[in-house]
């Protein structure tokens, strides 16, 4: 049985590789990637250096924990079972209870990992700024674990309106108990999480009851990524044909938008960016994302926050352009390669270099002032 | 080039040439004007073939639809676009795939005289087609080709010598060739 669990886990591990490869070939990697690990991990240092006087300290304890219940989950209890599982695994009642059995342990395992990760992460604010020691932080872990997975319980056997009372009252619960009784409750609360996990096993590891309902979950997680990425990005869908018969803004009566006759590649380029609106929101959230990271950040890191942003938005230009330029239509528009090159590094001054040179102006005038 | 020793490899070299594809290859985010100005400033021609543009839209009844986008037309309009960009300059060769696929009558007509005004004025045009008895009227050579293996090639003359039918249409003649070529 664990085979059929790696084999699943490993097709859908390459899965998650294709699409990340997809959006992340080596250059962004390099210049992207590498870096916001790098700055990461600095601005991290930074805050818990200065952790006393940052804004963290004026925030409440009891907000903090509330947050902490609200925000965390578990996601869905994965059980790897496929559609086609209906009609050949179905029959081999102990195959089936080990596949979801094992399903259910690698889910709990991971997210107590990264449970762990966040909170050992936030640990420097609990101790030195709310003097928390670290078997009431473990007793934190586990409340919020066990509530995570009750809260998934109540998801699975309730209705909305049920989930969310239910949900607000394990918050509030929670909370509680961690502010007044920590050690105690988590003695009660672990008791609570071995109900619980009995009670998975029995209803829906142990029985075929919720066959369909498993297999609709475990696909919605299996395309998580998926689905995430085109609804950040949904020009990687594919190229939208525009729905109108003819263009309704800018250009409209087929007017050129350059006076030069030569520039003919880039005022291709320019029509499609205006037209297809997934590429112009693409390169507007990309620059004005960028700037906005350029504002937050501390002085040190601007400069290469700049870095970043140019080196990202120029590869995303770069595709864009090759993505046009790889259309059909070029068997019908003849043009020279020159042409072709003179226009892309035309258009990459004018997307890329002059807004960004702009912003750099800004910066140092900023400076200066 | 003396046809004495087989083809296997090589490059030919042709300028810029007419080309209809089988299918139209249109850009989704030009009009039908954009398409053509965009067709006559490759070439930095603008000003010797917007007449000529003018002229061929006209003929193939699409001036009323400048500003349009051409993936909204319909099959045969869409077409006519490809006929239009093919036929705006002039070229030493022009390459057709199934140049009559989708066209109405009447413009059918219009591209045929277009194809004997080109062949009067010396241009050399391939022609890939199933409709074999317009190809009989308006082409000087055929290549009959079946599953990709050329099966005959030649004049109307010889071809009919071939298959010794003296008034055999193209047709009859492709369809012997398939009979002799099934029983082989």
């Amino acid at each position: 049985m664990t085979k059929i669990l790696q084999h699943r886990r490993k097709l859908e591990r390459s899965q998650n590789v294709k699409i990340l490869a997809s959006v992340i070939d080596w250059t962004v990697a390099l210049y992207v990637v590498v870096p916001a690990l790098v700055i990461g991990f600095f601005l991290y240092k930074d805050f818990i250096l200065n952790i006393s006087t940052s804004w963290i300290v004026h925030m409440p304890l009891v907000l903090f924990i509330v947050l902490l219940f609200i925000i965390t989950r578990i996601g869905t209890i994965r059980t790897y079972l496929q559609r086609a599982d209906r009609l050949f695994l179905i029959q081999n009642r102990k195959q089936m209870i080990r596949l979801k059995r094992a399903g259910l342990y690698w889910t709990l395992s991971k997210h107590l990992i990264l449970l762990g990760t966040g909170l050992a992460l936030l640990s420097p604010v609990f101790i030195i700024v709310h003097h928390i020691t670290i078997l009431e932080l473990l007793s934190l872990l586990l409340l919020l674990f066990t509530t995570n997975f009750m809260k998934l319980l109540f998801q699975l056997k309730l209705r909305k309106w049920q989930q969310l009372v239910s949900n607000m009252f394990m918050c509030i619960l929670g909370t509680v108990c961690f502010l007044y009784v920590p050690i105690i409750t988590s003695l009660i609360y672990l008791i609570l999480l071995a109900y619980c996990i009995s009670y998975y096993n029995k209803h829906y590891v142990y029985s075929t009851k919720f066959f369909d309902q498993q297999v609709e979950l475990d696909q919605v997680a299996f395309y998580k990524w998926q689905s995430l990425l085109f609804q950040i990005a949904p020009e990687l869908r594919s190229q939208l044909v525009p729905k109108l018969k003819k263009p309704r803004l800018l250009w409209k009566n087929s007017k050129r938008m350059f006076r030069r006759s030569d520039y003919l590649i880039e005022e291709l380029v320019c029509k499609t960016m205006l037209r297809q609106k997934q590429y112009l929101f693409g390169y507007l959230r990309f620059l004005l994302s960028g700037i906005g990271l350029i504002i937050i950040v501390p002085a040190w890191a601007k400069m290469i926050m700049l870095g970043i942003l140019y080196f990202t938005l120029r590869s995303m230009m770069q595709s864009v352009i090759q993505q046009i330029l790889e259309h059909k239509i070029w068997s019908i528009f003849q043009v020279s390669n020159e042409q072709i090159h003179a226009a892309s590094r035309r258009l990459l001054k004018g997307f890329v270099d002059l807004p960004l040179l702009c912003i750099l102006i800004i910066f140092i005038i900023s400076l200066v002032i | 080039m003396m046809g004495v020793l087989p083809i296997v490899d090589g490059h030919v070299t042709i300028g810029t040439y007419g080309y209809v594809p089988e299918r139209p290859i249109l850009y989704e985010y030009f009009t039908l004007w954009e398409h053509i100005d965009f067709y006559m400033r490759v070439g930095g021609k603008e000003n010797s073939l917007t007449n000529r543009a003018n002229e061929l839209l006209k003929i193939f009844q699409l001036d009323h639809k400048l500003h349009d986008y051409p993936t909204t037309f319909s099959k045969g309009m869409q077409q006519k676009v490809m006929l239009i960009l093919a036929f705006l300059d002039k070229h030493s060769t022009y390459i057709l795939d199934e140049p009559f696929m989708g066209l109405d009558p009447q413009a059918m007509r219009k591209l045929l005289t277009i194809l004997e005004e080109l062949k009067a004025q010396g241009a050399a045009i391939l022609m890939s087609t199933h409709a074999l008895d317009t190809a009989e009227k308006i082409c000087d050579r055929f290549i009959l080709i079946d599953h990709g293996r050329i099966l005959q090639q030649g004049t109307l003359a010889s071809l009919r010598l071939a298959v010794k039918q003296n008034e055999a249409s193209l047709l009859d003649i492709f369809d012997t060739l398939l009979e002799e070529n099934r029983h082989d």
